[in-house]
């Protein structure tokens, strides 16, 4: 390669990476200068460094004084794990199904699980608004949950199928003859052998519930019940333009999920380019 | 120990039929190759002992009872998979012993086992790594050593050493061969290759398109092929096959044999044929001659192969191999030569249909 | 392997349902037609017996005009005089009143009725019923007002949809015994819902006195009729019934294992959805359903009354999302791919610290990063102005203009899915084999030709998927939309997935319409997706 082209090359990627790196260091600038309006400026090295910010958000309270942002991390991770915990749960033991066994149905189950992700949320959301009400679970986290694990799901049937038919059939034959059960194939063979796709469709149920705003932000009124997301959009909403206290809490929220990203994100491709995309 | 019966047996999925009216059995303790080209049943019969496969009709025995509908953890058999099937999350020592802790047998017992396992295929040293750490040799080894393990009443092997080199190949065979030697336990293996059929087999059993060829002997299926694909299968290099007419005298009980460009006078015991037929004879068998022969032809192909030489050699009755002596082989490509047929080396099958062999029993002209 | 063919006989086994609901869809809408037309019925008669109350009662709610015939009439004419209005209590002596066509018109009906007579009046904004009624030789006349609600929808009407979906769930998937069962179920409920206006539906009333009044052959084409369909119909189901049976016991491990997920996916997708795709067929006000039919959809189809450049006509809408999405998806491709492409060379230096940065928005939760962009799109503060500014082309009211909104809309989207591509095209590169290359050098590609030649088409079935599955996504992108441009101005910047959110919880909770509007995204998007599923069909083969 020559050395111009080699030059032309790292000029491009260093003008896209810069380009998807700014906007995030002015955030990242915005969470530590005070104020609550970005500066007119377009260096991404802040002026003036304060925590004011980080402070004000971690120390918020509700009306009864009590901290309010741990209580809304409360309910965030709480709310995710369980969607995971349950997402996962129940495409695990379909995906297997799926892959491993033939039965009649099995063609129009898939077929379900890829028809499903193209319902439009509000197509849901109205029903469920209207169902929740009547049952008086507006502002509870139970019906967030229930409906954040069925939106991750056909997402993590389809790529924990495709991985599990990766797996050779043989091994689980193997097990079989060796006196292993139906259950034992699956609990002891399959799922440690499935690790990393089992960590890709965790991650993925735990960024949608995480990352979900506007399932939250319709059902959610109470300021204690909110998630995180909510919070955040509250800060730059209709009535208030906090961008400080914005910035501050979204690196607050991103990076747990970013880190997590970034661990697992080499399953990731593999993962969707087992099963997910496919399709 | 336990001996296995087909019979009747019927596989069939959806549409098409794998396996037609098998009707075989094992003898307890014997040494049994299924052999055949890919897509022929046997490995399907193989699945239908070990219980992978369900059985669309007939019966099946193992020992005195009939498994149709038994699981195949409770037919005591053990099984050696072609790419091995080890659990890749799992240490050699866990491998081996998966299967009995899954049968809860106690603690103490099952190192004692895995312990006999390791000794016997020589793998003390690896018990604590991965299969991903191993060779395919290795590898190889513990997936037997699971089946040992166990002390079923069958070993089943599915093609086992297809996925190693020539030279593993041949060591892993002799260690299979000592090893039926030491147990006496029945083995039914499954191969596509005649040389370890030929060498493992107490009973070898051909199959063709879901039916038996033959079954017997290793060496009697050799030299008495009950049908020209069996014949065609077994031996390397591949047997001539000439078409020829074939013309029994009633009176002088003299057959006459009559290819393109030759023709062969035998005296058969009791054979009354008449009509095209397929005259075979193993390339071993063929002699060359300069001056005086049954078929004028000239050298094609010339393959020395050490000890031995390859000859194609061209005729009016079409391409004739011939396997010589260095020793013997003086021609070069191009030479005109003439090709002798032993009358008493040459085997006779029908043209058409199953093209069963012509000869009756003894064989030989 | 054999999943490969699963859209294809997926596809075979649609087809024959879908030519068994054709039959009966035409079935299934005079079915709900003749149920709102019942409802209609019921509305307009309780509407009127208010009108008539009102009109008639001593202290009428509008103003009254009290007429007597004339006692010197001759034939059979009759002529009204006025003697008097009505505002309250007592007739005043108001002679001169005019009273208009239409009054004296009513009052002859209502006279020679002997009772009273209606006429109901509709005109934009405002609805009246004119009333007559018939009183002690007078005739009061008055424009009363439509009172009365529109009835709820009886709970039967949808009890017999339901049990009879169930019941279709039972019938192979064949024309015959689905007719038949709809016949059979159309028929009966017809017979036992089909309620009079001025009786209380009920059961039992129902069963003893539908077919008071009918024709007695009637009757009896109906039951018979009724039965006969019933009959095919059990028998089919009742056969199917028992082949599932058999299923299920001789597979109950396999549904063991999918039944968790069936189970949750049912109640809290399909459940909601059915719900959904029901309240598509209603009008919400104030907490009260009422059965429109397909009026929802009718106007969104038609635009309700807005012009084709109004931002709430839905054509408007639906243009703007095609367009939102052809150009985000060509970006995000075109981009991914680029950088995929100078990111292939394993020999260049800093490669993976260009990856890992590079997929940072995909990392990024989508909400933070939609507000991040608005704050960059901000017309004071944001970065994007600031630049311009220092460029000195001047600042940029971003979201009072259709255009600028959107381009904030697409770059922040842009930003948002780019990496996505990038990954899947990194990935499906590398699995090209070197030798492919090295053999297009031996016979003299230039480095443009291999591209066009080997990359693209080995690129394409991993590419494709990829591409289907983010349109998919991008068509329902809610959070940048709702969250960058709020679909400012005026709602134009909103795609059909912001839109229905708007009309379903900011513009008076239209949940009916928002519903309606759903169902239409859906299935845009199934036949997109089938489309697109053909197409790869096509080019496998």
């Amino acid at each position: 390669m020559s050395r111009w082209k080699t030059i032309l090359i790292h000029g491009f990627l260093i003008f896209f990476t810069a380009m998807t790196l700014y906007p995030v260091l002015l955030v990242v600038r915005k969470s530590v200068t005070p104020g609550d309006n970005f500066e007119r400026s377009l260096s991404p090295i802040p002026s003036r460094v304060t925590l004011d910010h980080y402070s004000e958000v971690i120390g918020s309270r509700d009306f009864n004084g009590r901290p309010l942002f741990w209580r809304i991390v409360l309910n965030s991770v709480v709310l995710s794990l369980a969607t995971t915990l349950v997402g996962m749960f129940l495409a695990s033991t379909s995906a297997y199904a799926f892959s491993r066994l033939r039965f009649p149905g099995r063609r129009m189950g898939l077929m379900m699980f890829l028809v499903v992700q193209m319902f439009p949320a509000t197509l849901i959301m109205i029903p469920l608004y209207v169902i929740l009400d009547k049952l008086g679970l507006l502002d509870s986290l139970v019906g967030l949950v229930l409906v954040y694990s069925t939106t991750a799901i056909p997402f993590c049937v389809w790529t924990l199928k495709g991985y599990f038919d990766t797996i050779p059939r043989e091994i689980e034959e193997a097990a079989w003859i060796d006196g292993a059960t139906r259950f034992q194939m699956f609990w002891r063979i399959v799922i440690p052998l499935s690790r990393p796709a089992l960590a890709v469709t965790a991650l993925f149920s735990f960024m949608t519930a995480w990352n979900e705003y506007i399932l939250a932000e319709t059902f959610l009124s109470r300021e204690t019940s909110y998630t995180l997301p909510v919070m955040l959009q509250h800060y730059v909403g209709t009535h208030s333009t906090q961008w400080g206290k914005f910035a501050a809490g979204a690196v607050l929220v991103s990076i747990p999920v970013m880190a997590l990203f970034y661990i697992l994100q080499k399953h990731l491709v593999s993962g969707l380019t087992a099963g997910g995309v496919k399709g | 120990m336990a001996s296995v019966e087909f019979r009747n047996v019927v596989k069939r999925y959806s549409d098409h039929t794998v396996i037609s009216k098998l009707n075989l059995f094992i003898p307890d303790g014997k040494f049994v190759v299924l052999v055949g080209p890919s897509g022929c049943g046997k490995s399907t019969t193989l699945r239908m002992i070990a219980g992978l496969e369900d059985i669309t009709e007939g019966d099946l025995f193992i020992g005195e009872r009939r498994v149709n509908d038994v699981l195949p953890r409770d037919r005591d058999i053990a099984m050696v998979f072609q790419n091995y099937a080890l659990y890749p999350h799992m240490t050699v020592r866990d491998n081996l012993s998966f299967g009995l802790r899954l049968r809860r047998i106690p603690p103490s017992e099952i190192e004692k086992r895995v312990a006999d396992a390791a000794e016997m295929l020589g793998l003390q040293e690896y018990l604590d790594r991965r299969p991903s750490q191993l060779s395919g040799g290795q590898r190889q080894r513990v997936a037997m050593g699971r089946a040992l393990v166990r002390r079923p009443q069958v070993f089943l092997f599915d093609e086992p050493l297809s996925n190693l080199d020539a030279k593993l190949r041949g060591e892993m065979r002799r260690e299979i061969a000592r090893l039926h030697h030491r147990l006496q336990t029945t083995m039914v293996y499954v191969t596509h290759d005649q040389v370890e059929a030929m060498t493992l087999a107490d009973i070898m059993v051909v199959m063709e398109k879901g039916r038996i060829r033959q079954v017997g002997n290793p060496m009697d299926v050799y030299s008495q092929p009950a049908d020209a694909f069996t014949a065609a299968f077994i031996g390397s290099p591949t047997i001539n096959l000439l078409p020829v007419e074939v013309r029994t005298g009633e009176v002088e009980r003299i057959t006459t044999i009559e290819g393109q460009g030759f023709s062969l006078q035998v005296t058969a015991r009791f054979m009354h044929y008449q009509g095209d037929g397929l005259m075979g004879i193993r390339p071993g068998d063929v002699r060359l001659s300069s001056d005086t022969g049954n078929l004028q032809g000239r050298i094609d192909v010339m393959e020395p192969l050490g000890h031995r030489v390859l000859y194609t050699v061209d005729t009016p009755a079409g391409s004739v191999l011939c396997e010589l002596d260095a020793s013997e082989a003086r021609w070069k490509p191009g030479d005109a030569v003439h090709v002798v047929f032993p009358m008493e080396l040459v085997h006779l099958f029908e043209a058409d249909g199953d093209q069963k062999s012509l000869l009756l029993e003894g064989g030989t002209i | 392997m054999g999943d490969r063919q699963i859209p294809g006989r997926l596809l075979e086994s649609l087809k024959s349902w879908a030519v068994a609901l054709l039959a009966v869809l035409p079935l299934l809408v005079v079915y709900l037609w003749s149920a709102g037309q019942v409802q209609e019925q019921e509305f307009r008669t309780t509407a009127q017996l208010n009108a008539f109350e009102c009109v008639g009662s001593s202290e009428p709610c509008v103003p009254v005009w009290v007429l007597r015939p004339e006692p010197y009439m001759e034939g059979s004419l009759v002529r009204f005089r006025v003697i008097g209005t009505r505002p309250s209590g007592k007739v005043s002596r108001e002679k001169d009143a005019k009273l208009p066509r239409w009054a004296h018109d009513l009052a002859v009906e209502a006279w020679q009725s002997r009772k009273g007579a209606v006429r109901w009046v509709s005109k934009p904004g405002h609805s009246a019923i004119r009333t007559a009624v018939f009183m002690d030789d007078t005739v009061h006349v008055g424009q009363a007002p439509v009172r009365g609600q529109y009835p709820d929808v009886p709970w039967e009407h949808l009890l017999v949809l339901f049990v009879f979906s169930l019941f279709m769930l039972l019938l192979p998937p064949r024309p015959v015994p689905v007719i038949m069962s709809f016949v059979a179920f159309f028929y009966l409920a017809n017979g036992m819902f089909g309620y009079r206006a001025d009786a209380e539906p009920d059961w039992i009333y129902s069963f003893s006195h539908i077919y008071e009044g009918t024709d007695t052959a009637l009757v009896v084409v109906w039951f018979l009729t009724a039965a006969i369909s019933l009959f095919i119909s059990i028998s089919y189901a009742l056969n199917r019934f028992k082949g599932w049976c058999r299923t299920l016991k001789e597979h109950r491990i396999a549904y063991t294992y999918v039944l968790p997920a069936i189970l949750g996916m049912g109640i809290l997708v399909l459940v909601p959805f059915a719900f959904g795709v029901t309240l598509g067929f209603f009008n919400h006000c104030k907490g009260d359903y009422t059965f429109v039919g397909l009026r929802n959809f009718w106007e969104i189809l038609s635009g309700g009354g807005a012009s084709i450049t109004n931002p709430l006509n839905f054509w408007f809408t639906l243009g703007v999302t095609l367009m939102w999405t052809f150009l985000n998806v060509l970006l995000h491709v075109s981009i991914g791919l680029g950088l995929a492409l100078l990111l292939k060379n394993p020999l260049l230096k800093m490669r993976s610290v260009y990856r890992v940065l590079l997929i940072l928005p995909w990392a990024m939760p989508n909400y933070i990063t939609a507000l991040m962009w608005k704050g960059m799109f901000q017309q004071q503060y944001g970065a994007v102005n600031i630049l311009l500014d220092k460029l000195g082309l001047g600042g940029v009211s971003w979201f009072s203009s259709f255009w600028t909104a959107f381009t904030a809309n697409v770059v922040t989207n842009t930003w948002l899915g780019f990496p996505f591509m990038m990954v899947v095209s990194l990935g499906a590169l590398q699995s090209i084999p070197t030798s492919l290359y090295e053999a297009a050098d031996v016979d003299g590609a230039s480095s443009w030709q291999k591209f066009w030649n080997i990359t693209l088409p080995l690129l394409r079935p991993a590419l494709f998927p990829a591409i289907v599955m983010g349109s998919i996504w991008t068509f329902n992108m809610f959070n940048v939309i709702y969250l960058v441009s709020g679909g400012e101005p005026g709602g134009s910047t909103d795609i059909l997935i912001t839109e229905a959110y708007q009309w379903a919880f900011k513009r008076g909770e239209r949940y009916g319409l928002a519903a309606a509007y759903a169902v239409l995204i859906f299935i845009i998007l199934l036949l997109y997706s089938w489309f697109a599923q053909k197409l790869t069909e096509q080019k496998l083969d």
